[in-house]
């Protein structure tokens, strides 16, 4: 059920690539480590942000040697000779100053407007794009699909497990986003775009998926192939800024459709509830015994739990499904009204975030966790 | 620095040298001319960063004015015009006051300037007092002052604070700032937002109008004591432009919170 | 044509009519308690100056501590994994009833964690101390360090002297700015010691709002900005009227030192933007204190002003730190060189340009945040301030065209600058560029370009100040080769520390982050051992500076051949700087006509080289007779 791989390390994503000949290839695979990605149609995005990308670097490259050697050379040439002065040279010659405001200009002319279309071309959404509405908090992401479905996947990267978002290749993809508290900023360096996610205000983000063409990173249980991106959160929002991070899995239309289907197809109630913590509550609860922002899951059904304030349940009063249900609904819904010791009042209140269905689902999910 | 003439010979010299007479610049200004438009120069600059400061404010309300047009229509009526209208007129008189101390002491005036200068300090202690009495007490709590001519068009709730000198208002008040807000009849969901620019603004405003009467204060007490008179009078004329911003400021203040609707 | 007569040199160096006869401004006035007295109380630029070059010094050895910690943790990065657990006295593996091995989940990787002994136990407390150490780091650097680091300590040292000045024009006010900078950063030091606070330096809400809800240190750490901010102000007013009223007599605007226009430019930028991050900062509190909503979503406030609010001062703010760190490059080049500085009034205008057009600028920290038409309009205007700056580049290196250079420290520091600026300024142009900005955004590529800029052009650029202007401050001469040595280690650690920064940010790793996933990891590692090695610079160069004032060589008046009005007076200088007003005849670049005062002819064969000296000679000795007809 579960498809949650232990990979720690992401080398094995990217697939390592015919070694580029040119100079420019080695330099733009060095920078962006972009093996990989060459002429599909993603590459419309992406290349106009290399290609800028590139172009400032070599003139810099060019301009910074320039100067470096210059400079080191007449440092040596009119080094101190004893007994002698600086030789007699015009302080000052408008045309040359002249020239060297102007021509850097004009440099930055072109580099203005070629940022600018780039830019323009990623923020404006094709009107055909498949709208996802995503959802930022700290510190997870949530995606929910045009028929209702949340994907119950994750996979582990670094020190947590993060869900895994399906995407067709080669398709228009548009999420509409927004934020439940601070501001998060929703990056996928692969595609080289990021929006901030901002509280009370939908801001949108695009990107047309790769052909999966020859370059994918694994293979799905049904041996359908796909690709991996990750996705990580740019702006700071606070403890677990870092671990903010999801991937989004590039997999063939077909099998798109099919799995965010299976995704909706009336699950049980257990497997609602897991779906749930994958998205809403695995950053701060761990299910097995781990230590965490918040108290683990694990055995949470019939364990005793004291507060801050001296207050709390017995493991009796745990173990009554009612009571229980009663308790983990209060402190989803309230989490500041009790703490429970030994933490602290770190966690949001969910209450207008779950529909009935799925806070049984929680529920349900809690009890199974022996 | 213009110098001066003394027209009023007819004033009897005072016997005792007085410390004016005798100031000398600082060591490093070549003389007392260059000191004075060195310090007039620096408190320009400091004036400028007053502006600045102010525009801040200025900003936020025109942005919050632009996204929440309904919460400032709303929460701007209840501002009485006649109130900040009475309050611009003391600053202007009180500006007026301070710019005739300063002329004052040029001519050796020293009694009159004194007295301009307290009448100045008064001014801002009424405006001070109009503003906390009048505006801010109803609208945070409730309470109004028992003059406050506004108290007659409310039925008498009959609670009353600090030995009768204050009567609630049932449904008065909870005009305050962010979430302090609990004005019960509002109806715009943002009217808050107008409160907080109101309070940030005028606030910082007051706080202003009384480092200018300790500023005013501390002139009062060196020119009872002689040490400005018309070849120096460096601190009275500072002091002047710092309450003639105050002035100007509250001069933008006035129709952007209590004119527009 | 300017010559140095005997009027001149006189009224440069000696004491002449000027009835009593000085010491150095170092000079006890009696014991112990007396002379602390005497410093805490004083309202000599030169004091004042000595005492924040010591506050900013400290500060920015706290924040260099705290940088290192910050790098320490990103040596490794934060894992969990999941392992069978082991019966501690045995080693043998732990089963459940059923026979299956009990699991348990240990994280690994984190540093800070473990002084709380919170290892292997919680991520978010690692991380938040990480949160707490760059936050930590970010605000002393840039609030305590870099702002008051060259204009406070070394322009109020040298600024009034460079005019020909006894003092600044309002000392007492400027003994103010000092105990409200000491003020400042003691309540920034408070809320250190209350826990600190995890905001980041930007103070971006909501979350800044939010954050440590129920302590008060968040609220002292924004109080300490604001504090500073005035201290800020207070210099900047300061050094704008000196600048106006308190030139020496010969000198006009176009014959004053280079360093004196561009510590100009940037007072002037601190007094006209500092104010706005005032009332940021107010509203800031106010949000906190009484939740007014502001810039709080949720009661429909707007968080986004806050970044245009915050922008408005800071990016002003960043040619705040650069300018003065130019100004004494423009110092160090043309004398070290012993050439006139190529191109003196396009220097000049181009600092008045940057100060005007850094106003234009700020919403290009705010590229994803903001509307289209803002982000076109901000991305053109940041590239005209890149024009100014440029000219300044290319100015420094034509200087050294057909010079006579000596590669002493200050000098080497000077090209060490010249490296490292021009890097750190060619990579704000990526970050301008729209397209590429929306990729680099808050990625080690920006963390990379902003201490190239701040650490390799304005640290390094004070640090090479101190070297020049040392022998005249403490009268000392330090170990020239030792300070070479080092300045050479400070180079390799800070390339090797921050250009692999670059290469992060653009293969994807975000800044603020505790940890990362592993392809980052070697660079990473590569990153924090160049920061020791850099750590290592700075102590260095921090001995050579404690040897030079214990056993340092007398340093003489001249020690570079300057010609400007500091190198004219005793090493160090005495109460009032001059002796008498000095009247200035040559303008301070003259290298092909000036004999540098105390200068051999031999050495330095200008036409009139000899009678020069003789003038020069004149003086002395008519200060000489005179110092010891007392
Ligand atoms: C000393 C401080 C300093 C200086 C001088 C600069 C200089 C510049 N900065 Fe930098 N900047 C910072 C400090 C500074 N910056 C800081 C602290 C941040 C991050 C804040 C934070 O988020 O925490 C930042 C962030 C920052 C951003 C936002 C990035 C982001 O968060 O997305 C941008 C974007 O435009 C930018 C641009 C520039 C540009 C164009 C210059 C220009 O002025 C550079 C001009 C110089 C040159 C260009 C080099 C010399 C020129 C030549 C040799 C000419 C020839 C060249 C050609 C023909 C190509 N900077
Ligand atoms: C002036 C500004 C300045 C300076 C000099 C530095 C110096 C250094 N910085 Fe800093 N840095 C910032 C300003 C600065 N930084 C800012 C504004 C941020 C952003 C914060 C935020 O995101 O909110 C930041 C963030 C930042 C990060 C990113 C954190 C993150 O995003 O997660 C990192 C990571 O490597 C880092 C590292 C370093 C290192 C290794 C140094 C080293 O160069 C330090 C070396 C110095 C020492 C070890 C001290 C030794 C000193 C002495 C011994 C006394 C010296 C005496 C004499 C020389 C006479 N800094
Ligand atoms: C930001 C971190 C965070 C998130 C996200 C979070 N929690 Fe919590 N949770 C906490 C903390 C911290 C506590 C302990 C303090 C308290 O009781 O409020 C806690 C306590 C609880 C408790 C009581 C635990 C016990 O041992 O008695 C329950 C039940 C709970 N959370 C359920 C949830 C559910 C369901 C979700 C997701 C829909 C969720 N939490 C998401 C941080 C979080
Ligand atoms: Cu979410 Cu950073
Ligand atoms: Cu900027």
């Amino acid at each position: 059920m579960m498809t949650t791989e232990h990979i720690a390390s992401s080398a094995s994503i990217l697939p390592s690539p015919a070694f580029p000949a040119a100079l420019g290839d080695i330099a733009h695979n060095f920078i962006f480590k972009r093996e990989g990605m060459g002429a599909d149609p993603m590459a419309a995005g992406v290349s106009a942000v290399d290609s800028i990308f590139m172009y400032i670097f070599w003139i810099s490259t060019v301009v910074f040697v320039g100067i470096t050697v210059v400079m080191l050379y007449w440092t040596f040439k009119y080094r101190r000779r004893p007994g002698t002065i600086a030789q007699a040279s015009p302080s000052h010659n408008t045309i040359l100053e002249l020239a060297w405001s102007v021509v850097p200009l004009g440099f930055f002319v072109y580099m203005f407007f070629e940022g600018f279309h780039g830019y323009i071309s990623r923020i404006s959404v094709p009107p055909d794009a498949i709208e996802l509405k995503l959802t930022g908090r700290k510190w997870s992401w949530g995606v929910t699909y045009p028929n209702g479905a949340e994907s119950p996947e994750t996979r582990h990267v670094g020190a947590t497990d993060v869900p895994v978002f399906y995407v067709p290749e080669g398709k228009p993809v548009k999420f509409r986003m927004i934020s439940t508290d601070v501001l998060h900023s929703f990056w996928i360096p692969d595609f080289r775009i990021k929006v901030d996610v901002i509280p009370n205000r939908y801001t949108s983000y695009w990107f047309n998926a790769e052909k999966l063409d020859a370059h994918s990173t694994g293979t799905l249980a049904d041996g359908t192939k796909y690709r991996d991106h990750f996705v990580f959160c740019a702006e700071y929002c606070g403890d677990l800024h870092s671990e903010m991070a999801a991937i989004i899995r590039v997999v063939p239309e077909a099998s798109y459709n099919a799995t965010i289907t299976k995704w909706v197809d009336a699950v049980d109630p257990v497997e609602l509830g897991r779906r749930q913590w994958v998205a809403k509550c695995a950053s701060c609860h761990t299910i097995d015994g781990g230590k965490n922002t918040g108290p683990t899951w694990k055995g949470i059904f019939g364990r005793a739990v004291g507060f801050t304030d001296g207050g709390g349940h017995s493991a009796e009063e745990m173990s009554n499904p009612d009571a229980f249900a009663n308790y983990v609904r209060e402190s989803v819904m309230t989490p500041a009204k009790h703490i429970v010791a030994g933490y602290t009042n770190a966690m949001p209140s969910f209450a207008g975030q779950l529909s009935e269905a799925q806070m049984n689902g929680i529920i349900e999910y809690m009890k199974t966790l022996k | 620095m213009t110098t001066v003439p003394i027209h009023d010979s007819s004033s009897p010299k005072p016997a005792k040298r007085l410390p004016w007479q005798d100031y000398k610049a600082a060591h490093h200004f070549r003389n007392k001319e260059e000191e004075f438009d060195g310090v007039k120069l620096g408190m320009w600059l400091f004036l400028a960063t007053e502006v600045l400061l102010f525009s801040g404010l200025f900003c936020a309300y025109t942005i919050f004015r632009i996204l929440h047009p309904e919460a400032f229509a709303n929460g701007s009526q209840y501002l009485d015009w006649r109130w900040g209208g009475l309050n611009t007129i003391i600053l202007l008189l009180s500006s007026y006051t301070m710019a005739a101390s300063i002329r004052n002491v040029q001519l050796q005036q020293f009694a009159r300037a004194k007295f301009n200068l307290l009448f100045t300090l008064v001014c801002g202690l009424l405006f001070l007092v109009i503003k906390f009495t009048f505006e801010y007490t109803p609208k945070w709590s409730g309470y109004f002052f028992f003059l406050d001519p506004a108290l007659s068009h409310y039925p008498d709730s009959g609670k009353t604070a600090l030995g009768g000198l204050f009567h609630f208002v049932e449904g008065y008040g909870g005009k305050r700032p962010g979430v302090l807000f609990n004005y019960p009849f509002s109806s715009d969901p943002y009217e808050h937002l107008w409160w907080s620019v109101y309070y940030s603004a005028t606030g910082i405003h007051a706080s202003h109008v009384i480092i200018g009467m300790c500023l005013i204060y501390w002139v009062y007490r060196r020119v009872s004591k002689g040490m400005y008179g018309p070849t120096h009078y460096t601190g009275v004329e500072m002091t002047g432009l710092y309450w003639h911003l105050v002035d100007l400021i509250w001069i933008f203040l006035f129709p952007l919170l209590y004119l527009i609707h | 044509m300017a010559t140095i007569d005997d009027r001149n040199a006189n009224a440069l160096g000696a004491a002449a009519g000027h009835g009593h006869d000085e010491g150095s401004y170092l000079t006890p006035k009696g014991g112990l308690i007396t002379t602390i007295w005497d410093w805490a109380t004083t309202v000599d630029h030169k004091k004042i100056g000595v005492m924040y070059m010591c506050a900013v010094l400290m500060m920015f050895f706290f924040g260099g501590v705290a940088a290192l910690a910050v790098r320490t943790e990103l040596l490794t990065p934060v894992r969990t994994q999941q392992v069978q657990q082991v019966n501690p006295e045995t080693g043998a593996p732990v089963v459940d009833a059923a026979g299956q091995p009990v699991m348990k989940s240990v994280t690994t990787g984190q540093w800070l964690g473990s002084f709380l002994g919170a290892e292997g136990d919680s991520i978010n407390k690692n991380n938040n101390l990480y949160n707490r150490a760059f936050t930590l780091h970010g605000a002393i650097m840039v609030f305590m360090v870099i702002v008051p680091s060259v204009p406070a300590a070394l322009g109020n040292f040298f600024l009034p002297i460079l005019i020909g000045a006894k003092d600044v024009a309002f000392p007492r006010l400027n003994l103010l700015s000092w105990y409200i900078y000491v003020c400042g950063s003691i309540f920034g030091v408070m809320a250190i010691l209350m826990g600190g606070v995890d905001t980041g330096w930007t103070f971006y809400t909501p979350y800044s709002t939010t954050t440590d809800a129920d302590y008060m240190r968040v609220v002292y750490m924004v109080l300490a900005a604001f504090i500073l901010g005035f201290s800020s102000i207070l210099t900047g007013l300061n050094f704008v009227v000196s600048v106006h009223k308190l030139r020496a007599p010969g000198m006009g605007w176009f014959d004053m030192p280079l360093f004196v226009w561009a510590v100009y430019a940037t007072s002037i930028l601190q007094v006209l933007a500092t104010p706005v991050i005032g009332i940021t900062l107010l509203l800031l509190i106010f949000e906190r204190l009484f939740h007014v909503g502001i810039f709080d979503p949720g009661l429909g406030g707007d968080p986004v002003l806050f970044q245009h609010f915050f922008w408005f001062y800071s990016h002003p703010v960043v040619y705040v730190m650069i300018l003065p760190g130019m100004a004494i490059i423009n110092e160090i080049i043309p004398v070290h060189s012993h050439k006139k500085i190529f191109g003196y009034r396009s220097m000049a205008f181009a600092s008045l340009g940057i100060a005007a057009v850094s106003f234009l600028v700020w919403g290009h920290h705010m590229f994803t945040s903001e509307g289209e038409l803002a982000a076109t309009v901000f991305s053109a205007l940041t590239f005209l301030v890149a024009i100014p700056t440029a000219v300044k580049v290319f100015n420094w290196v034509g200087t050294l065209y057909k010079g006579s250079i000596s590669l002493t420290a200050p000098m080497v520091y000077a090209l060490i600058f010249l490296f490292l600026f021009t890097i750190g300024g060619l990579t704000g142009l990526p970050l301008a560029t729209l397209s590429s900005d929306i990729h680099l955004h808050d990625s080690y590529f920006v963390v990379a370009h902003f201490h190239y800029v701040m650490m390799g052009g304005t640290i390094i650029a004070f640090v090479g100040g101190i070297h020049h202007w040392w022998p005249k401050m403490f009268g000392k001469m330090y170990n020239e080769r030792a300070a070479i040595f080092f300045a050479i280690v400070v180079f390799i650690g800070f390339n090797l520390t921050f250009f692999t920064q670059f290469i992060l940010g653009t293969r994807g790793m975000p800044r603020r982050y505790a940890s990362y996933v592993d392809e980052f990891q070697f660079l990473h590692q590569l990153s924090t051992i160049g920061s020791y090695i850099l750590g290592v610079g700075f102590m260095g160069s921090l001995a050579v500076f404690v040897h030079s004032l214990l056993a340092g060589k007398t340093a003489p008046r001249n020690p570079w051949g300057g010609l400007t009005l500091e190198w004219h007076i005793e090493s160090p200088p005495t109460t009032h700087n001059f002796h008498k007003e000095p009247i200035v005849h040559h303008g301070p670049y003259d290298f092909e006509t000036i004999l540098p005062p105390g200068w051999d002819p031999k050495d330095y064969p200008v036409p009139n080289a000899e009678a020069q000296a003789a003038a020069y000679a004149r003086a002395l000795a008519a200060e000489k007779a005179h110092a010891s007809h007392h």
